[in-house]
């Protein structure tokens, strides 16, 4: 039945297509690239659009440098409970919070079955990269996606180095880098809606808080 | 496919409805307001818009290619690929996908392609829970209405009127601010999701070569229903297909701020494949949807209806719409987009009131992404409309018109008639009579007569003529 439809399909369309095909052959012009002023600061740039958005955003070269940091907005949601993706710096985070030994803390795989995963407090990733322009982070989901999904906080590590400038220019990494095929979430700060009366919510289904920490260097220092 | 209702029945109650004026204007003006600003920020804006519109027109042009290509992708993926030919066919396919896998409750992110095949009553009837999951949509399902706006579905409702639903419905306290009715809406919503066992969204845009579905929203309702339900469902209609992935950028870039002034949503998630939660591997599926689609393509004149990226900037921009909110319309697109997707979705005869709920005005095209001419558009839609159906008295009428003011003899007479019967017809009791006079006089008062006619008065000031009054 579905093969009928298809063909169905396809016979249509390729019929209502019959004069465009002819006429167009010639003419396909590759659009020309439009002007762009590459941003001297995309970090600066980066933590100014998080900051817009009700994220917040963080330079930081060592992983006690991101414990300091994140320690207080741990203490403050309460966290108890840390859904712990994969990566170097967040593995050295988990460490360095440890050290302090301020708080109990225990960890969930984010391959737990979501029940579980919606019981943590708190979110820890690495994101491959991020864009300037519109204060994102691009998060390759196809595995332990539930981190940066159920709980409230979401605290995500990306490389300095793999800021890019625009929307454009990361699509481009994407490819590159062959992430097209499974999947990505391009994060845009908190959860939002604005449904009741226009007024912005923030934290409807996904994290209410964002924290990013941007990385001087791919992995931490020892 | 619903029938677009009467639009002049169904838009009297809502024109006089004050209440439904304030709500919408405030939300659209609101819109207007922060995509003005987001644009004015945006130099290459009006070039992407361009670039935008030719993207469009140049996928459409290999639309053929494109949806194999995207099928090929998908399935090397693997997902699971179905080919709908109309509404019932693509209802038939969800509703088997889910008696296969025993679903009793799906959770739905928003779609407006779900809207238009109805989707939500075929499930329900074969015992399907169908829960929605963008925060405005949940509230109209609460209500049991129907979504009034592509964006902002529960634009018509005031905040205490959804507190009172949310009351009723949900045993709730009664909310008096915003982030409580969205928190009880998170609570209530996440037993749904973590229950679900088949997600159902709508798609942005698909891209032929990687086989990816781009799905865009706020609120993380869409990343969880295509991720955490062991099924996963995505409605495309098929003309959403772009070839590849930097077609993607300029769309990114305009779809979010014509919608609600961002310069990106929340989410925009990039799906080519089933989500793996641990072991657990997903089952993927995606239906081709045409529902009237290949036949606007074959439509020359009509084809540009098929670039709309469903953003709302139109209704937000339409006199017309905020007057008479989007329920008027009896149909899931409102607004100048749903004035020119009816009458090519439903046909002619079905949605013929639609085309005239238009000023003309053109600041839906000035708005629209992807420059859609609703003018031109609404103008030929008019035109065939007048064509298949204009009643013989009104086409008789009409070409008396153009007689008399074609010839200078008749139309001297003709307004010397005037004259004579203009205070006849200012009596109520017998204008309303006259034949298809009836409804004008209605909600308008006759314009008086000039003392002297236009060809009496000579160029003002040359003593001659009378002077203006």
């Amino acid at each position: 039945m579905s093969e009928d439809a298809r063909a169905a399909i396809l016979a249509s369309v390729r019929e209502a297509l019959r004069e465009t095909k002819k006429g167009s052959q010639e003419k396909q012009d590759e659009p020309q690239a439009l002007p762009t002023d590459a941003p001297a600061d995309l970090c600066g740039n980066f933590l100014g659009e998080l900051e817009a958005l009700g994220a917040q955003g963080f330079v930081v070269s060592s992983a006690d440098e991101a414990a300091g940091v994140v320690t207080p907005i741990l203490a403050r949601n309460q966290a108890k409970v840390i859904c712990l993706g994969d990566g170097p710096w967040a593995a050295s985070l988990r460490r360095a919070l440890a050290s302090l030994g301020t708080h109990e803390i225990s960890y969930l795989d984010p391959q737990s079955p979501p029940r579980e995963a919606a019981a943590a407090q708190a979110g820890i990733v690495e994101a491959h990269a991020a864009i300037a322009e519109t204060g994102s982070i691009l998060l390759d989901t196809r595995h332990g996606l539930l981190a940066s999904l159920l709980p409230p906080l979401l605290i995500a590590f990306v490389w300095r180095k793999k800021i890019f400038a625009d929307v454009a220019s990361a699509l481009e990494e994407i490819a590159r880098e062959g992430r097209a095929n499974g999947r990505v979430t391009i994060l845009t700060g908190p959860s939002r809606t604005a449904d009741i009366e226009k007024k912005l919510v923030l934290g409807v289904h996904g994290p209410r808080e964002v924290v990013v920490l941007v990385a001087e260097t791919q992995v931490p220092g020892t | 496919m619903p029938s677009p209702a009467d639009f002049l029945a169904s838009s009297k109650s809502s024109v006089a409805d004050e209440r439904l004026h304030r709500a919408i204007d405030t939300a659209a003006h609101r819109f207007l307001d922060t995509r003005a600003e987001v644009f004015a920020g945006f130099p290459n804006g009006e070039a992407l818009r361009q670039r935008a519109r030719a993207l469009k027109e140049q996928s459409l042009a290999r639309l053929d290619e494109c949806l194999e290509a995207l099928q090929a992708a998908l399935e090397k993926n693997g997902a699971t690929v179905h080919w709908a030919r109309d509404s019932a066919e693509a209802r038939r396919i969800v509703s088997a996908i889910a008696a296969e896998n025993r679903v009793s409750v799906v959770v739905k992110g928003k779609s407006m392609l779900a809207e238009e095949i109805e989707l939500n009553e075929a499930l329900e009837a074969s015992g399907i829970e169908v829960v929605e999951t963008d925060l405005g949509e949940y509230v109209v399902q609460l209500a049991g209405e129907r979504p009034s706006h592509i964006i902002t579905p529960a634009i018509h409702k005031s905040q205490q009127e959804i507190a009172l639903l949310f009351h009723r419905r949900l045993g709730s306290p009664i909310y008096t601010q915003a982030e409580e009715i969205a928190a009880e809406a998170r609570r209530a919503l996440r037993e749904k999701f973590l229950r679900a066992e088949m997600g159902v969204t709508g798609v942005n845009f698909a891209v032929a070569e990687t086989g990816t579905l781009v799905v865009i929203e706020n609120e993380g309702n869409g990343r969880m229903a295509t991720t955490i339900p062991p099924v996963y469902v995505a409605l495309l209609g098929i003309e959403k297909v772009i070839p590849s992935l930097r077609d993607l950028a300029p769309f990114l870039d305009l779809l979010p701020r014509s919608a609600t002034g961002q310069k990106l949503t929340a989410y925009t998630s990039l799906i080519s494949a089933p989500a793996q939660l641990g072991n657990r591997k997903q089952e993927m599926h995606v239906v081709f949807i045409d529902n009237g689609r290949s036949r606007i393509l074959a439509d020359p004149a009509m084809r540009e209806v098929l670039f709309c990226l469903r953003c709302g900037a139109c209704l937000n921009a339409c006199p017309v719409y905020r007057k008479v909110g989007g329920h008027a319309y009896g149909y899931p697109y409102p607004g100048p987009i749903g004035a020119v997707l009816a009458p090519n979705l439903a046909g002619l005869d079905t949605a013929s009131d639609l085309p005239f709920a238009s000023t003309l005005c053109g600041a839906c095209r000035d708005v629209c992404p992807v420059k859609i001419e609703f003018p031109t558009l609404l103008l030929e839609l008019r035109r065939r409309i007048a064509t298949a159906r204009g009643k013989r008295s009104e086409r008789a009428v009409v070409r008396a018109w153009s007689k008399t003011v074609s010839s200078p003899l008749l139309y001297r007479l003709a307004s010397r008639l005037a004259r004579l019967c203009e205070p006849a017809l200012r009596w109520p009791a017998i204008a309303r009579r006259l034949p298809l006079a009836r409804s004008w006089y209605e909600v308008r008062e006759l314009p008086r007569l000039a003392k002297r006619r236009f060809s009496e008065r000579g160029p003002e000031g040359d003593g001659r003529g009378g002077k203006r009054t």
